[in-house]
């Protein structure tokens, strides 16, 4: 292995500023942006994202990422989905379905090891999978995956995952608020644990309260 | 009556007069001036005298092994191998004659169905050499003339040929003919001629016996009274009173035995269906273990493709366990596939998955679905930005391990209504453009509804707040799931909720979150 294969590796931490410029993905929200190492979510990476109710992950939050990188290869894995992803919402937020495939394991097992198996396979230009907590073995498994694959991996977890270390290159947790997410970094491989990042989705919303009787 | 000497060359000095005179004889097939058949053929008869012994199972039997054919007489032997032979069992004797003879003669029925099914098989890989292959009951008929050059001539062709039936069958006979008939001729009456030219054929058939040409018994009969014994005899005979005391259906014979009448003949088409078995030695408990067998089938897969030109696009594995227990595999592909590796890793993958209570005592391979071949070709410059892994082999190795059903792409519907604005597709099908409305990015299966209590919507104990008035949607009286609802979106905390009210009921019931 040369230098310069020794520097394209995720897991040589050289300080902020020497990142490859396309080691992450831009999330679209400045305010994320800016307090993540690359300008954006890891790519070659597996990006944890703890949230209170798996239900009701906010899609928004990845969804610009998801496009942008959408045509750089011929799929997007989606495994595990708690709910429908509606074709009409996503094509509606720039998304082309199409290059969607969404994958139903039946169980953990299962779901690891499709995980594991697109993020490897170079043909996914994200991988987002939905599961229960991950012990250290398989993340580090699937960090590895992601790693030899360079594909964004992104992983949606309760927030019982808390409790547990990380092996992964981001980890953030999301607390819902009246006008969107407050976002904190747990774990963030080569810079700064930035707390209290607040994100809302584009839409506007006027406040009509409404009574019914 | 004028008699007309049989000639077996084209008749240039044949004169008018005789011609009247054939006419007056009487026979409509006369009529007919023979033809010479302008294409030139070159027909390979292949003879297998031990062919109802080879379509069953227990040819391999040590001892003596005789197949016999029910007659409303009695049962009479077919055909006898080598042991019971030697016994003194010949072809046409009676079967408890048989059994005096030898009294260990172990004998079953003749089955033709059987034999026919060993023929195509044949027929099937003869098909590399030519694709014109006629079966017969008894044989094979191979029309050889287009392929000569491409094989290196016609006698390294026919050596190939020949080692090959002799590897397949018991003293397999082989015949090169001119004419189809001739060469089924040749091949039955046990003469290996190679003849090209059709005047030659009658030197050839001269010497075989004329009851060849002669199927029925009263026929048969006249024939042994005329003094006929050969084909030679009945070549010498004139045509008319031949046509007279056999009918006119015997010239016919004749003449297309020695090519001057046309004689088409049914190609045989290959049903192209892959079936094999392997029975293994041990009962088998680990997967691990059904490698080797299954390596083995796929090269015999692999080798059928390419003979026929094909590719697989469905597989199927059969699994019988020692108490009878069946298991099916099916390998699902992604697109037709002819590469045996790729295969081999497919079926290993869905073998995993395999959970066997019951010892694997046999393995059979099938497929039956193909597409014809498609050279594969390659761009001289790589422009692939991916690193090269198939686009379909991700999706292929998902669906054969965790089932078709649970890898999918989605995909919008032209609908108004949100239940059937979208559907489930094969990954990679495009679907229509949908609409430039709003709409949620997580729909629920079926709508929850939403209590008012003190006059708010509340959702578990957060209140909803109603931000915009969307739409009405009122559509599907055509299929009897009409719907009249009002959209709303709503927001609680941080949700964004995609709710609705039902006009008929006037109930709430979220549908999807943004």
């Amino acid at each position: 292995m040369n230098l310069d294969a020794c520097l394209q590796r995720q897991d040589i931490w050289r300080g902020k500023k020497a990142l490859p410029a396309d080691s992450a993905v831009a999330t679209g929200f400045a305010a994320l942006d800016n307090c993540l190492p690359g300008k954006g979510w890891p790519r070659g990476a597996l990006t944890e994202i703890l949230v209170e109710n798996i239900k009701r992950s906010p899609l928004w939050l990845i969804l610009p990422a998801l496009s942008r990188v959408l045509n750089s290869r011929p799929w997007q894995a989606w495994i595990a989905p708690p709910a429908l992803p509606y074709p009409p919402g996503l094509t509606h937020n720039g998304l082309d379905v199409s290059k969607i495939i969404i994958i139903e394991p039946e169980n953990q097992a299962d779901i690891l090891w499709s995980a594991e198996q697109s993020l490897r396979s170079n043909a996914c230009s994200a991988v987002i999978f939905w599961s229960d907590h991950l012990k250290a073995a398989p993340m580090r498994r699937l960090q590895l995956a992601a790693e030899s694959g360079n594909t964004l991996g992104i992983c949606f977890q309760g927030d019982e995952a808390l409790r547990h270390h990380s092996l992964a290159t981001l980890r953030i947790r999301c607390k819902e608020t009246a006008s969107g997410l407050n976002i904190d970094l747990l774990k963030c491989r080569g810079g700064p644990l930035c707390q209290n990042i607040s994100i809302a989705p584009d839409s506007s919303t006027s406040d009509v309260s409404t009574t019914f009787s | 009556m004028k008699q007309v000497r049989w000639n077996p060359s084209p008749e240039p000095e044949r004169s008018g007069h005789e011609r009247l005179a054939v006419i007056a004889a009487g026979s409509p097939v006369l009529d007919q001036t023979p033809v010479n058949d302008s294409a030139h053929h070159l027909w390979l008869g292949i003879h297998l005298p031990f062919l109802a012994l080879e379509s069953l199972d227990e040819c391999l039997a040590q001892g003596p092994f005789a197949v016999f054919e029910q007659h409303r007489q009695g049962q009479q032997i077919v055909v006898a191998n080598q042991m019971a032979r030697k016994s003194g069992i010949l072809k046409g004797m009676a079967l408890t004659a048989a059994r005096t003879l030898n009294p260990d003669l172990f004998s079953l029925c003749r089955n033709r169905s059987l034999e026919h099914r060993r023929l195509r098989q044949l027929a099937t890989t003869a098909g590399r050499w030519t694709p014109r292959i006629t079966l017969l009951e008894d044989g094979l008929l191979l029309d050889i003339s287009g392929s000569t050059r491409l094989f290196g001539g016609m006698t390294q062709l026919i050596e190939q040929i020949h080692a090959w039936i002799r590897t397949e069958s018991i003293d397999p006979c082989v015949s090169l003919m001119p004419t189809a008939a001739s060469a089924l001729l040749c091949a039955r009456t046990g003469k290996a001629s190679r003849i090209t030219a059709k005047e030659s054929i009658p030197s050839v058939v001269r010497s075989l016996p004329a009851a060849q040409l002669i199927t029925d018994a009263q026929s048969h009969r006249l024939l042994v009274q005329l003094g006929a014994r050969t084909i030679g005899d009945l070549l010498r005979l004139p045509r008319d009173g031949l046509a007279r005391r056999f009918g006119p259906d015997l010239l016919a014979r004749i003449d297309r035995l020695l090519g001057r009448l046309p004689d088409p003949q049914v190609v045989f088409e290959p049903a192209l269906q892959f079936k094999k078995s392997c029975a293994l030695d041990a009962e088998v408990t680990d997967i691990g273990f059904l490698y080797p067998a299954i390596r083995y089938l796929l090269e015999k897969l692999s080798a059928y493709l390419s003979v026929q030109q094909v590719m697989v696009e469905r597989l199927q594995w059969r699994f019988t366990g020692e108490r009878s227990a069946r298991y099916r595999l099916p390998v699902h592909l992604a697109k037709p596939h002819g590469d045996i590796h790729e295969l081999e890793r497919l079926s290993q993958l869905a073998l995993e998955g395999l959970k066997i209570s019951d010892p694997i005592v046999n393995l059979e391979l099938c497929a039956h679905r193909f597409t014809p071949r498609i050279p594969a070709h390659k761009t001289l410059f790589d422009q692939t930005t991916w690193g090269g892994a198939h686009d379909d082999s991700l999706v292929e190795r998902l669906q054969t391990r965790l089932g078709k059903h649970a890898v999918h792409g989605i995909q919008a519907q032209v609908d108004h209504r949100p239940e059937n604005a979208w559907r489930r597709c094969r990954p990679g099908e495009a679907g229509p453009v949908s609409g430039d409305r709003k709409r949620p990015l997580w729909l629920l299966p079926s709508p929850k509804a939403i209590h008012i209590s003190k006059g708010c919507l509340t959702m578990g104990t957060q209140i909803l707040r109603l931000d915009h008035h969307c739409e009405r949607i009122c559509s599907g009286w055509w299929d009897h799931q009409p719907i009249r609802r009002d959209y709303y979106q709503a927001s609680s905390g941080s949700i964004q909720a995609w709710i609705f009210r039902d006009l008929d009921s006037g109930h709430w019931h979220l549908h999807g979150i943004f």
